[in-house]
């Protein structure tokens, strides 16, 4: 590509034997307002309205007292902002019997998320990698079988996850949410890891294995030369190996 | 790692012990897949043959439950709104995603606002997006009352109250939350095509739009069949957004199979209704995955 520059640039016949070209590099610049760039960024923008005013339905009404929410239409900015009904709804709205707003079901989330990502995570990369790396026979059928319930709809398994969580004594409780989160979590995860891990050269953890047997072994030799010293030497504590 | 221990121990154990760090490890994946996933499903098929009420029972009578199903009218408009809801979303899913994908593609500035943007109704639940659709769809609040509000007072857009179009309001909404990952899947797929095509086509002097729908649609034939079994697979568990949108109303207009099964178990205390309805949910999406995993795994060997 270059060369064809110089060769049609009519300067380039006193540069070519020394550098290229100091002339114009890269792409040609596009006027930035060219038809096409404004319908591309047409078509672009009209898109993004479509997909913020739910958005801003959702910040602009929340801000509403009540009396102007039922008077006035849903797009129109608030005439007199107040934070109230955050207040309310994080703290003393009422939900079914509690009337502790969202917070009580936001530390709820907060208890399931983190336990499930956590336990999905560990379980999910070693499986992965036992996929990816250990691989036995009748691993591919058991993989399959996962992937393929990752589109069985839940509902046709939900009835006999609430009788082994209700034999199991978990129904209704915060471990067997968990628990389900991560068993619908598992097929991508591992699906994510498997292919993660066997992106990774080989090498890298033969390399890994063989070092740490180097160390393994400097280390035994090295635990072998204590005792043999402390042995030979008068130094039951090994003192020496402390200071 | 694949060290194979002694060989003294008898052939049936040896099998067992071998690479036995390997099964340790896929034990949580072998449990779930065989026990939830497989045992669960053969265990909702097996009793959806029985006339299950309040708790699961072994007493069987055929059929039954399915000719029940089918004799259903609830079930019928539930698999009619999933048809349409379901036709409708693929396409319009995949052209948008695939429009605004190939938009972002044109070295814009801004890409990664853009991209949030369209990602970020992904983020949100199917609760908060059918409430705040239902909004705005109401004729009070809504689009009705500002387009009456501004002279035209005889503009009627209320898809959430006419059950005639109804599934129509429920689409908005599902287009709306799903279409960004649809379009994040095809900038992947239209990223991973070689740049020395286009410029192939820009020489041989190919206009844009016939490139896109000759060359780079074919091309990307693997990332628009993964993108639609991932769609249509979401089609069928559709259910959190009728039950904030419209509650399966007007009457029934509304209703979903996903919806007639969990009514069914753990409202109207008829197990065995549920359980079939939630096979016929099972053989639907069989009917989509199958040709897929054929075409995708039964091909060339695994590997």
């Amino acid at each position: 590509m270059a060369e064809v520059v110089t060769l049609n640039n009519p300067s380039a016949k006193v540069s070519t034997a020394t550098k290229p070209v100091a002339g114009p590099r890269g792409k040609k610049p596009r006027p930035m307002l060219s038809p096409r760039n404004i319908m591309i960024y047409g078509a672009l923008i009209f898109a993004a309205v479509y997909y913020l005013l739910p958005l801003y339905v959702m910040v602009v009404t929340s801000l509403k007292g009540m009396p102007e929410i039922r008077l006035g239409n849903i797009f129109s900015p608030p005439v007199e902002i107040t934070f109230e009904p955050w207040v309310k709804a994080w703290a003393t709205a009422c939900t079914g019997l509690n009337c502790d707003g969202l917070s009580r079901g936001f530390w709820n989330s907060v208890r399931i998320t983190i336990p499930s990502t956590v336990i999905s995570i560990a379980i999910a990369s070693v499986n992965g990698y036992a996929l990816a790396n250990w691989r036995f026979k009748g691993a591919d059928l058991f993989f399959t079988i996962l992937i393929v319930g990752a589109f069985i709809p839940y509902q046709v398994m939900i009835y006999p996850i609430v009788i082994v969580l209700r034999e199991m004594g978990l129904y209704g409780s915060l471990t067997g949410l968990i628990i389900v989160h991560t068993i619908f979590g598992m097929p991508i995860l591992t699906l994510l890891f498997r292919n993660y891990f066997t992106s990774l050269p080989e090498e890298l953890f033969k390399a890994a294995r063989r070092w740490r047997r180097v160390l393994d072994d400097l280390f035994q030799d090295h635990a072998a030369d204590v005792a043999a010293d402390l042995r030979g030497r008068d130094d039951p504590a090994g003192h020496r190996y402390l200071e | 790692m694949t060290y194979d221990g002694p060989r003294r121990t008898p052939a049936g154990l040896n099998q067992l012990l071998r690479n036995l760090n390997a099964k340790i490890a896929s034990i949580p994946m072998i449990l779930t897949a065989v026990v939830i996933f497989l045992g669960g499903t053969l265990w909702t098929v097996f009793y959806s043959f029985t006339n299950s009420k309040l708790l699961p029972r072994l007493s069987f009578v055929g059929l039954d439950q399915y000719e029940r199903l089918w004799a259903a009218p609830r079930w019928l408009i539930s698999i009619q709104n999933l048809a349409v809801y379901g036709l409708f979303s693929l396409i319009f899913s995949l052209v948008i995603g695939f429009l605004l994908a190939a938009l972002m593609d044109q070295k814009i500035r801004f890409e990664n606002t853009f991209r949030t943007i369209f990602l970020y109704p992904f983020a949100l639940s199917f609760i908060v997006t059918g409430l705040v659709w239902q909004w705005i769809l109401n004729p009070e609040f809504g689009i009705q009352s500002v387009v009456r509000s501004l002279g035209w007072s005889s503009f009627t857009f209320d898809p959430l109250y006419n059950s005639d179009i109804v599934i129509y309001g429920i689409l908005i909404a599902a287009l709306w939350q799903g279409t960004g990952l649809v379009m994040c899947l095809m900038l992947a797929g239209l990223r991973g095509i070689d740049e020395d095509i286009w410029k192939a086509a820009r020489v041989d002097g190919i206009p844009m739009w016939k490139t896109y729908l000759f060359i780079i649609i074919p091309m990307m034939r693997a990332v628009f069949i993964t993108t639609l079994v991932i769609i249509a697979s979401g089609i069928v568990k559709v259910y959190d957004l009728v039950v904030a949108q419209t509650s399966g109303g007007p009457g029934i207009a509304s209703e979903v199979p996903a919806k007639y099964v969990y009514d069914y178990m753990f409202q109207a205390q008829n197990l065995g209704q549920g359980f079939a309805a939630s096979t016929m949910m099972l053989i639907t999406v069989a009917i989509i995955i199958v040709p897929w995993a054929y075409l995708e795994f039964g091909g060339r060997k695994r590997g």
